[in-house]
């Protein structure tokens, strides 16, 4: 196991795998969101207490479930960077972190969008929402780090360290509705129960599932350029650039 | 008869939903066109930089 992760984790061979990974993520992304629809949309039933508004929750849910797992996965890459100095590591942890900003920001405005008829406010600061709010700071001041330094090396270090102490961050946005009182509701779903009906169930999971195939092509796509740029002075990126393969 | 009104219509949320279902994708369709356009800068950094190489 360990021998193919250094195979695969060497820029050259990451490259030419990768191109043969993405459409095993893209396709399943475009079939579960066009089923994710259909379900959110027009199977799953109303709630009895929020009405209809429910459905934003099968977009919202997900998005604040991708914006937890991603800056664990860009802490995890990073941790991998900094102690076995795997390049590819700090390659994923970098092009994560616009992707993990994305899923956050949406988290946020469409929770807000929620949140209006619902609490019959756009916003509150309650500890949900303002730990999730810190952890779109997190994800920029990540990103601003990694740019900050002409050096790759010293950049993947430094933010690396950011984004492992930020990490903190990820059990108070989890537990911060049992922790403290809030405004916002607690889970419904965990791995012990799921106290929703089936087809809003089925809705969030075909939601959820399409959008860790989205993080998966996009980090995918993302890397393979990065990998080219880092490895620009290596002799089988000049013969791919020079021999016109895309 | 179900009408497209009927389905595109959610009571008095409809424009919440919308609004985060149109959003969602949005970003989606950013994030998308901003890989691509990183590849093209990416393919034409390296190709201006081995013709200066030769």
């Amino acid at each position: 196991m360990w021998k193919w992760i250094q195979a695969f984790a060497s820029p050259q061979n990451f490259y030419r795998i990768s191109e043969k990974l993405i459409p095993w993520f893209l396709y399943p992304f475009i079939a579960l969101t066009l089923a994710g629809l259909y379900w959110g949309l027009v199977v799953s039933p109303a709630d009895y207490q929020q009405g209809d508004s429910v459905r934003i929750m099968y977009v919202h849910v997900p998005a604040a479930w991708m914006s937890l797992f991603i800056y664990v996965v860009m802490a995890i890459a990073g941790a991998i960077g900094l102690i076995w100095q795997i390049k590819l590591a700090n390659v994923v942890a970098s092009v994560s972190a616009p992707i993990g900003a994305a899923f956050t920001f949406l988290a946020l405005v469409t929770g807000a969008v929620w949140g209006k008829p619902m609490w019959g406010t756009w916003w509150v600061w309650d500890a949900r929402l303002t730990s999730e709010l810190i952890l779109l700071f997190l994800y920029l001041a990540y990103m601003s780090l990694n740019n900050a330094f002409d050096n790759p090396k010293t950049a993947a270090k430094a933010s690396s360290v950011l984004a492992i102490v930020g990490l903190v961050n990820i059990p108070i946005i989890y537990y911060s509705v049992e922790w403290w009182n809030s405004l916002h509701q607690g889970s419904s779903v965990s791995v012990t129960k799921v106290s929703m009906q089936s087809d809003m169930f089925i809705a969030l999971m075909l939601m959820s599932f399409a959008f860790k195939f989205l993080y998966g092509a996009l980090v995918l796509l993302r890397a393979r350029d990065e990998v080219l740029v880092r490895e620009q002075n290596s002799r089988w990126v000049k013969d791919i650039i020079t021999g016109g393969e895309r | 008869m179900t009408t497209l009104l009927d389905l595109v219509s959610f009571d008095k949320y409809t424009y919440y939903i919308w609004f985060s279902y149109f959003l969602t994708f949005a970003v989606i369709s950013v994030l998308f066109f901003r890989t691509k356009s990183l590849h093209e800068n990416a393919i034409t950094q390296l190709r201006i930089k081995y013709s200066r190489d030769k």
